[in-house]
């Protein structure tokens, strides 16, 4: 049986931002893999079951037809739990309130810091790794 | 003796009367061969017997032969008995008149002798015998025709001598009343016209005329002719008493009646009869007892005869001579025709009437309203109205004309005054309100070059208040770059009936003032007119009030654009922040990249490329945000519509993907142009994109949705149009959409579409709102084309 090496997935309009943020967390020998919308993203998931999803899924909130935060309640409501980081330029406390109720794990904000990324993942990492160590 | 010297007198008065001459002369001729007969025979006295027998012989043959030839043509004698002489007017009117009928209007020659028997101053019976001889010698072989008798006192020597000189010749007589021929038995071949003596009708004027007259004095002579008179009268007379008192002088002596008639009270009545002689045996003529009578006389006079009328007598019931000479004429040429002459009754001259001297009756104060219907006023001295009736009417008519011309003068004058008065009071007006509002009037003769302008206009260009002005003094007031513009508006054109130019002049203290010069043609080719008019307005204030509004509708479309971008700031700074993103992550992937002992440098350079493209992108976003954000100046450039729309929509990018909105295009291939203002146009599209979006906040996400359109049209203009699917526009907003401070959003200041239509008009376009069809508003903006506007510049 092949354990496949875990990956992030990317979700964003903005091509030159998926590119740039691909090549940041792969720099880092973080695999990810990126969707210029929330339908490509959705289209992409597995039926019925929860391997090959990503470890994590960068998703910019303000996006065409479905945003990030729908995006977030789609999943959640699918019964879909990925940690999610949201990426986004509204500094707006209220917008932040709501990811994180919807369950972001972080909210940060563009432009982002690559130590403030790598640190969200890598808190994701930790709290995914503590999860599956508990009984 | 006695007769031989009449005889001559007689023959004397014959030859140097003008009116027989020619009478004369065919008496000469025609006597003439007798006497050529008589001058031969006694001419030739030695001459041979046989001679003289061929000669008497010819003559005789002569003789024959004229006599047969003139048969037709032998002139008719007539013999013209006048009773008196020469001197009686009556006879010679009578004579005169019948004499020149008979001339005029026989068919045939007639010759006319002429007597005057003078039987008034010699009534004995032995100068009568002795006329009668004369006659009778005098025209011994000579035949009449007829016999005219003139006067009564012809007719009893007629009857008893005419055999003797005139046997069986006819006649016909002129004068005379039927009571004068009352004792004769007239032969059947003397007939004639009667005098008609009517006494009772001469009465009967005289007392209308003097209706108050109490006194009738009647005159006559002593003469058998004057008794005959009297005794037609006396009816008459008689039955005028015992009204009048009757008084009757037939028998005076002529003086003591004179001195008689002079003593008369005014209330008497003259009635004078013939006075051929008084009772001295004073041989008179009654014309001249009429005069003498009438003179003297302290009381009116009338009389019976025409020949009184003239001489001093008020009038009477007369008949002219002239006619009784022409109704005699009538009768004798009758008989000289061929009638039987006792076919021709005697009968009464018709033309009688009531005849007046209008002199003596001035005189007398008598009243013409008094005289009785149809009388001829004679000797009637016309008044200045009668005498010169049409020209007193003429120059009465030309007066009154004049008067009415001169009254409708005045009248004009008048008029002409108040008008003029009025009319300088409107000038005043005008010129006091065309000073107030900076006005001057001015015409321009374009064959002459001359310009009048009024004081205010004189004023504008510093121009002398007086004197002479010319285009070329107006143009040298009119700064260099405008004089073209000022000389075209002011010589008008044909064309163009009305137009305005807006110039600069330099005034008195250096300052540039605006004149509009705004110029009416009334150039006219049929009318040949030549002339420019209109006004000079001082427009200074008016361009400073445009300027200061131009700068004012700058400063609050700018702020409108700063608003618009405020409002949009969240969207704007997220454009800005996803190239900065893509920048910081590259950036910090390129640095950790070369950290490494082996950095792959392939990568290393893909991502500073990216950070370039990057950073590009975000300086588009602060490029365009910076140009809409700048003040400044208007600045008229090509712009590519779609290009700016796609400009707008990228800029919007994120406002749009946050509300939802998505936004379509059909842009016209052509790719339109248009020549204005990229960021006025620029905030005139993102103006209409976000009214979009805020119309279709309540319109569900997934029907959010943009449409935008370019196209050109064949009218060529451009045309932008900006469709949604929000709530429309209401009934009650559409005709208010473009009026400022109107809004339809809770937060809005109602200037967005105001300054929308500002720009467009000032682009020479137009905008309009308008529900579509399938629910939605649509934003249609035209604007001319970059090839429209460069035709028109």
């Amino acid at each position: 049986m092949v354990i496949p090496s875990p990956w992030i997935a990317i979700v964003d309009d903005d091509p030159s931002v998926l590119k740039a943020l691909s090549r940041l967390l792969r720099t880092r020998a973080i695999n990810t893999k990126t969707y210029e919308s929330a339908d490509e993203f959705i289209g992409s998931l597995p039926e019925n079951t929860t391997d090959g999803l990503p470890e994590c899924l960068i998703l910019d909130l303000q996006m065409p037809d479905m945003n990030g935060l729908e995006l977030q309640r789609y999943l959640d409501d699918a019964g879909i739990r990925i940690p999610t980081i949201v990426i986004t330029a509204h500094s707006e406390s209220d917008m932040r309130e709501l990811c994180t109720a919807a369950g972001a794990e972080a909210y940060l904000l563009k432009p982002l810091e690559d130590t403030s990324l790598l640190d969200a993942i890598n808190a994701i990492r930790a709290k995914t790794a503590r999860s599956t160590r508990s009984p | 003796m006695g007769l031989r010297a009449e005889a001559h007198q007689l023959f004397d008065w014959t030859i140097f009367n003008p009116r027989f001459l020619l009478l004369k002369v065919a008496h000469q001729t025609g006597s003439w061969f007798v006497n050529s007969g008589d001058q031969q025979s006694q001419a030739s006295p030695c001459c041979d017997t046989h001679v003289r027998k061929l000669l008497l012989a010819a003559c005789a043959l002569l003789l024959f032969m004229t006599a047969h030839c003139r048969a037709n043509d032998a002139p008719q004698r007539v013999l013209i008995l006048h009773a008196y002489n020469y001197t009686f007017p009556a006879t010679t009117a009578v004579s005169e008149v019948a004499r020149r009928q008979l001339i005029e209007r026989s068919s045939r020659p007639i010759e006319i002798e002429a007597e005057f028997l003078d039987l008034a101053r010699f009534p004995s019976e032995a100068h009568a015998a002795r006329v009668a001889q004369f006659l009778h010698d005098k025209y011994e072989g000579r035949h009449f025709d007829l016999i005219l008798s003139m006067g009564f006192g012809a007719i009893p020597f007629l009857i008893k001598y005419r055999d003797q000189f005139a046997p069986n010749v006819p006649v016909v007589f002129a004068g005379g009343t039927k009571d004068h021929f009352a004792g004769y038995k007239l032969p059947n071949d003397v007939t004639g016209v009667f005098s008609s003596f009517d006494p009772d009708k001469i009465l009967e004027l005289a007392e209308r005329l003097q209706p108050n007259a109490r006194h009738l004095m009647v005159i006559g002579g002593s003469s058998p002719n004057d008794r005959s008179w009297q005794r037609s009268a006396r009816e008459a007379i008689e039955r005028r008493a015992p009204r009048l008192e009757i008084i009757t002088r037939y028998d005076f002596s002529y003086d003591a009646l004179l001195a008689e008639v002079s003593h008369l009270p005014s209330d008497t009545i003259v009635l004078l009869l013939t006075v051929y002689s008084d009772a001295d045996g004073r041989s008179l003529i009654p014309q001249l007892v009429a005069t003498d009578i009438a003179k003297a006389a302290s009381a009116p006079v009338y009389g019976p005869f025409e020949t009184f009328l003239g001489s001093g007598v008020v009038g009477g019931y007369t008949e002219t001579y002239a006619s009784l000479g022409a109704s005699a004429a009538d009768v004798a040429l009758e008989i000289l025709s061929g009638t039987d002459p006792s076919k021709i009754a005697p009968h009464v001259n018709p033309r009688q009437a009531f005849r007046v001297d209008a002199r003596a009756m001035d005189r007398w104060g008598l009243k013409r309203t008094d005289l009785p219907p149809g009388t001829i006023v004679q000797f009637h001295e016309p008044g200045l109205w009668e005498q010169h009736g049409l020209l007193v009417v003429a120059v009465a008519s030309v007066v009154l004309i004049q008067s009415v011309l001169l009254i409708a003068l005045l009248f004009q004058r008048r008029q002409l005054r108040r008008t003029q008065r009025s009319l300088e009071e409107s000038e005043d007006r005008l010129n006091f309100a065309a000073t107030s509002m900076n006005i001057g009037f001015w015409q321009f003769d374009r064959s002459t070059g001359a310009l009048w302008v009024s004081e205010p206009g004189r004023a504008m260009f510093n121009a002398a208040k007086k004197g002479l002005w010319t285009r070329d003094s107006f143009l040298a007031a009119v700064q260099p770059d405008d004089r073209l513009l000022a000389a075209s508006a002011l010589e008008g054109n044909l064309k163009v009936h009305s137009r305005a130019a807006d110039v600069r002049v330099v005034a008195s203290g250096g300052e540039i003032r605006w004149v509009s010069i705004r110029s009416r043609s009334n150039l006219d080719e049929v009318s040949a007119s030549d002339s420019v008019s209109g006004a000079f307005v001082d427009i200074t204030d008016q361009k400073a009030s445009e300027t200061e509004a131009e700068l004012h509708r700058q400063e609050v479309a700018h702020l409108m654009r700063v608003s618009v971008l405020g409002e949009l700031s969240g969207a704007i700074a997220h454009e800005v922040n996803q190239p900065l993103t893509a920048i910081l992550s590259n950036a910090q992937a390129a640095l950790y990249l070369l950290e490494q002992d082996t950095p792959n440098l392939a990568e290393v350079q893909d991502a500073l490329r990216d950070i370039v493209k990057e950073d590009n992108r975000a300086g588009s976003v602060v490029r365009r945000l910076r140009g809409l954000l700048k003040k400044g100046e208007p600045r008229a450039e090509l712009i590519d519509i779609n290009e700016m729309i796609g400009s707008a929509a990228a800029l919007l990018r994120s406002e749009l993907i946050s509300r939802q909105v998505r936004v379509e295009t059909e842009l016209s291939a052509s790719r339109p142009t248009v020549f204005g203002d990229s960021v006025q146009l620029q905030q005139v599209l993102l103006n209409l994109i976000v009214n979009a979006m805020d119309a279709m906040a309540a319109t569900p996400e997934k029907q959010r949705r943009i449409w935008i359109c370019t196209r050109e049209t064949k009218t060529g203009t451009t045309e932008v149009i900006v469709s949604d699917s929000g709530h429309g526009i209401q009934p009650r907003d559409s005709k208010q959409l473009f009026s400022p401070f109107y809004t339809t959003k809770d937060h809005g200041l109602g200037l967005g579409l105001t300054i929308c239509s500002t720009i467009i008009r000032k682009h020479g376009g137009t905008i309009n709102l308008q529900n579509g069809e399938a629910g939605g508003a649509i934003a249609r903006v035209s604007l001319p084309s970059r090839l429209m506007l460069t035709a028109a510049q």
